[in-house]
């Protein structure tokens, strides 16, 4: 149930809602956006069935590998080496990241531009591999500004891969919208090989209602990837706010166009192997930018990746002799354990079900977890309930947290592969087909937490500081291996 | 999730999002620009609501980024934000006891803004607890008591002003 049940209101409760109740939507209004969205066609599920595995997934997995790849580096040759390991055979291209082999790869030779009834749409950049490609186009001319536009852009903005088989494999990746600027990136299959290869928005409906042109076609020229196309590397660190609760946070780079900066940020947590994002909900915890004289770099747009690329913000144009104060007020932590080999072959807590039990029972766990210094979680005891059977797994915590996920594994809790349940109120619970005999493996998998030090994070800057970005840094942070902490 | 499912939760929700919207950008027009940015964008990323797994929460986080968006806009380009008289947003012209309404209603006005939004999403959006608790990243109990709190506090101050 999502709704409030209104019988449960007390008469005063009943007075707020009755002062506060606004004027229903128009059915005349409703019907329409309700034909509006029966009238969008389906066709993004069946982009989806073509594809083996979602991109999120493919970079899910991407990432998990290259940590587990730096984790086993670290171990062998020790953290102070493995950066300048893993960048002396790393290359890094737009929207594509690392690649070990520049041969195997290519590029735009040179932006191209089609303008039509005062819309231009220019093909700024293209990366591509053996593995996928990364294309990015702008659109000029826009005449409206409302996201309603560009909303239907998103949606209807097709690209057309190989002129001769539609093949809807595009994949929208994200948008930067700067006033007259909508920049649209996606993801492809590999084109360097590609034969008769063009790329097509094959129509942009609802912009001037229905009255702009219908294709926008582009025939890429691909050269090999050289050396200068790659984005420079950074292993000098970077700026860094006070440690609070062992996170920092740090400005990882910014990026300019004659119109706005834009910054890209994260908080670091000690492990950086784990997901952070600022505070959402009605609170909102925005970062502040302030120059000298305390103008307000107020945040137009905010773009997240992973924990290790951070944030994107967009801001309006800094100048370079300026010096800047950001703050950010507070951050909610998202804790994942991510390690495969932890989730499913050490779990930290085994429930052993051979002896004798009858309901009520109680195992003694008495264990604290520390799942990111200096967090950590604490596990009282497991409770075996009946009608229906089930386990209670009672924990509590050192700070108050916002909710947390387990995982288990186990033969005898049918509910319990590997799927995390979650749960707030200091009690877990397990659903089990029958009364148990075998194991119970338990562990964490997730948990959130707000954290509000009493002046936040702040970080003193001017941009000639920072590493300067080539491109939209959405996805092509470098990887800084962290420091060690006791 | 598939059109005929969507097209279910649009029935069940296109009023509480609407009605939320309004409370907040206190223009009709602006609110059914902003419901229907909403539901175009809850269409649009539907594979992620998978993910996420409750809809009304998402629903109302779209739309809550929506509003915000819509006052960065205005912001951005100086706009004034124009909101119409009370007359046409608010239901209460035919209530008994419109006049206490109408001060209750100035009482809530002066609460600070999170409080303000935790007023709309229980009592004009209508949302349990649950829900509430995720939108906000709280967990349910603390929006409950919260609110219980809010509404404590809220009715003490009414009856002083009353007086």
């Amino acid at each position: 149930m999502t709704k409030l049940n209104t019988n449960s209101l007390n008469p005063f409760e009943e007075k707020i809602s009755l002062a506060i109740q606004v004027k229903d939507a128009p059915e005349d209004f409703t019907q329409t956006l309700k034909s509006q969205l029966e009238s969008i066609p389906e066709s993004k599920e069946m982009a989806q069935n073509l594809r083996l595995k979602s991109p999120k997934m493919r970079w899910a997995v991407a990432g998990i590998s290259l940590a587990l790849i730096a984790v086993i580096v670290v171990f062998a040759i020790g953290p102070k080496k493995v950066w300048a390991e893993i960048s002396s055979f790393l290359q890094r291209l737009p929207g594509v990241g690392n690649v070990e082999d520049l041969g195997e790869s290519c590029v735009l030779a040179k932006p191209m531009s089609i303008t039509q009834e005062g819309y231009t749409i220019t093909l700024e950049a293209l990366s591509s591999t053996d593995k996928k490609s990364w294309v990015r186009f702008s659109l000029d001319g826009w005449q409206g500004d409302r996201d309603f536009y560009y909303m239907m852009i998103r949606e209807f903005g097709k690209l057309q891969y190989n002129i001769d088989t539609i093949k809807p494999q595009s994949t929208f990746v994200g948008d930067i919208y700067q006033s007259e600027l909508l920049y649209l990136e996606y993801e492809l299959p590999p084109v360097c090989h590609a034969k008769d290869f063009r790329l097509a928005f094959l129509s942009l409906p609802a912009s001037k209602q229905n009255m702009a042109p219908e294709v926008w076609e582009f025939e890429p020229k691909l050269r090999a990837a050289q050396k200068e196309d790659t984005l420079p590397k950074n292993d000098q660190g970077f700026l860094s706010s006070e440690e609070h609760e062992g996170i920092t946070m740090q400005i990882l780079a910014y990026y300019e166009t004659p119109k706005f900066t834009g910054l890209s940020y994260r908080f670091q947590t000690p492990s950086l192997r784990n997901s952070v994002s600022l505070l959402g909900g009605w609170n909102p915890s925005n970062p502040m930018i302030v120059d000298s004289e305390g103008n307000n770099y107020y945040e137009q747009d905010r773009r997240s990746a992973s924990s290790h690329f951070g944030y994107f913000s967009m801001v309006n144009k800094m100048p370079h002799d300026e010096s800047f104060h950001l703050n950010s007020p507070s951050m909610m932590l998202y804790w994942n354990e991510l390690d495969f080999e932890i989730l499913e072959n050490k779990a930290p807590i085994t429930i052993d079900f051979s002896a004798n039990f009858e309901k009520g029972h109680e195992w003694k766990l008495d264990f604290w977890y520390e799942y990111d210094y200096p967090h950590k979680i604490y596990f009282d005891k497991v409770v075996y309930r009946e009608s229906p059977p089930h386990l209670e797994v009672h924990y509590g915590t050192d700070n108050d947290i916002n909710y947390i996920q387990l995982y288990c594994f186990s033969d005898v809790a049918p509910l319990c592969k590997g799927c995390p349940y979650s749960s707030t109120e200091g009690v877990f619970r397990i659903g089990l087909a029958e009364k148990p005999s075998g194991q119970l493996k338990l562990g964490l998998y997730s948990v959130s937490r707000e954290i509000e030090p009493p002046e936040g994070w702040t970080i003193d800057f001017t941009l000639d500081e920072l590493p300067k970005a080539e491109w939209l840094p959405l996805y092509d942070v470098p990887y800084i291996v962290p420091e060690q902490r006791p | 999730m598939r059109k005929a499912e969507l097209n279910e939760f649009y029935d069940e929700w296109i009023q509480a999002i609407y009605r939320y919207t309004l409370s907040r950008v206190k223009h009709v027009d602006d609110a059914q620009d902003i419901t229907s940015q909403t539901f175009l964008s809850a269409w649009q990323n539907r594979e992620r609501y998978q993910e996420r797994g409750e809809f009304a929460a998402w629903l109302f986080s779209i739309a809550r980024n929506k509003i915000k968006d819509h006052f960065r806009q205005a912001q951005r380009k100086q706009n004034r934000i124009q909101t119409l008289g009370d007359d046409e947003i608010y239901k209460l012209s035919a209530e008994p006891q419109h006049e206490t309404l109408i001060a209750l209603r100035q009482v809530i006005s002066t609460l600070s803004e999170k409080d303000q939004e935790l007023i709309r999403l229980r009592y004009v959006a209508g949302l349990d607890f649950a829900t509430i608790a995720k939108i906000s990243r709280r967990s349910p109990a603390a929006c409950r008591k919260a609110c219980s709190r809010l509404v404590a506090k809220l009715k003490a101050h009414f009856e002083q002003e009353q007086e």
